[in-house]
């Protein structure tokens, strides 16, 4: 919690010296914190494809600095990235479906109504949840941020967040649970 | 607020599977080679509109006869309600300043 809150101190001093200066320098700082953890979440949003990741990242970090000055501290320097990061990912995403429209393309269904199978492991499992639960369960869980700050970053009301995590983790439990019945049945 | 054993362990689960922070590997010397210059913050509307309350303010203060009898008393030593009015007028605008000097300190 003091670390949290000594680190949320170092980013106000980073921006303010980019307020004020125009200090590239301590922007430089600020990226070299923050770009482990919003290129993490995006690796995450985009399933690993580490390349278009990357490409987003780049996006977020040049529109931090042109908007810099819209951060006001009312939340975390790195939930206000994660935020940009999100609206940039909803965008990407919008432009490769209109791209897969242009082209006719027919994206296949995203998982099969079928129960679960053997082969499911803890991954696919993840990538059956609903788009929006598997978002919450990530900034939730994997990037560790309170349920008010995954609020702000999805741009999500706060009840529909607890709702997505509650019921991402009891789907995941369940399927989960399915699998490791079926795997005591059948042996390898 | 705590959780239920079973969701603990989906947590722990979500959590082994989440790689972490990503290395840099030359990321953020090649986005600082991209970033633009930053504009400047024109300071000039600011200080027009400064400028332009303190002179509505003045001119319609000096219409009024409050402020130059308020300003003969104190000059004079009077306690007179004009000078309690004035007093008061100019507590309330440094308290002002003050809470707006504190929120921008917090905030900055």
């Amino acid at each position: 919690m003091a670390d949290s809150a000594a680190e949320a101190r170092v980013d106000r001093a980073l921006v303010a010296r980019v307020l004020l200066d125009g200090d590239r320098r301590a922007f430089e700082q600020l990226m070299r914190r923050h770009q482990g953890m919003v290129r993490a979440q995006l690796r995450r949003l985009l399933h690993g494809d580490e390349a278009t990741a990357d490409d987003i990242a780049q996006e977020v970090f040049l529109l931090a600095w042109r908007k810099l000055d819209q951060f006001r501290g009312d939340a975390a320097f790195r939930t206000w990235l994660y935020r940009i990061a999100w609206s940039c990912f909803l965008q990407a995403q919008r432009r490769k479906t209109e791209l897969a429209e242009d082209a006719d393309v027919i994206e296949p269904p995203a998982a099969p109504a079928q129960p679960v199978d053997l082969q499911l492991d803890f991954e696919r499992a993840l990538r059956r949840l609903s788009e929006a639960e598997q978002a919450v369960l990530l900034h939730c869980v994997q990037l560790g941020l309170s349920h008010e700050e995954a609020a702000f970053v999805l741009a999500m009301p706060l009840g529909t967040v607890k709702t997505h995590a509650t019921r991402g983790k009891a789907k995941l439990k369940s399927w989960l649970a399915a699998w490791q019945d079926t795997a005591k049945e059948n042996p390898a | 607020m705590t959780q239920s054993p079973e969701h603990d362990a989906i947590d722990a689960l979500l959590r082994r599977q989440f790689d972490g922070a990503v290395p840099d590997d030359g990321f953020s010397d090649r986005v600082m080679q991209q970033l633009p210059a930053r504009p400047r913050r024109r300071a000039w509307p600011l200080w027009s509109g400064i400028a332009a309350g303190i002179a509505a303010c003045a001119l319609s203060l000096s219409f009024t006869p409050l402020v130059h009898l308020g300003w003969r008393d104190w000059a004079g030593g009077a306690v007179s309600p004009p000078v309690i009015a004035l007093l008061l007028a100019v507590a309330g605008m440094a308290a002002l300043a003050m809470c707006w000097s504190l929120a921008e300190a917090d905030g900055s």
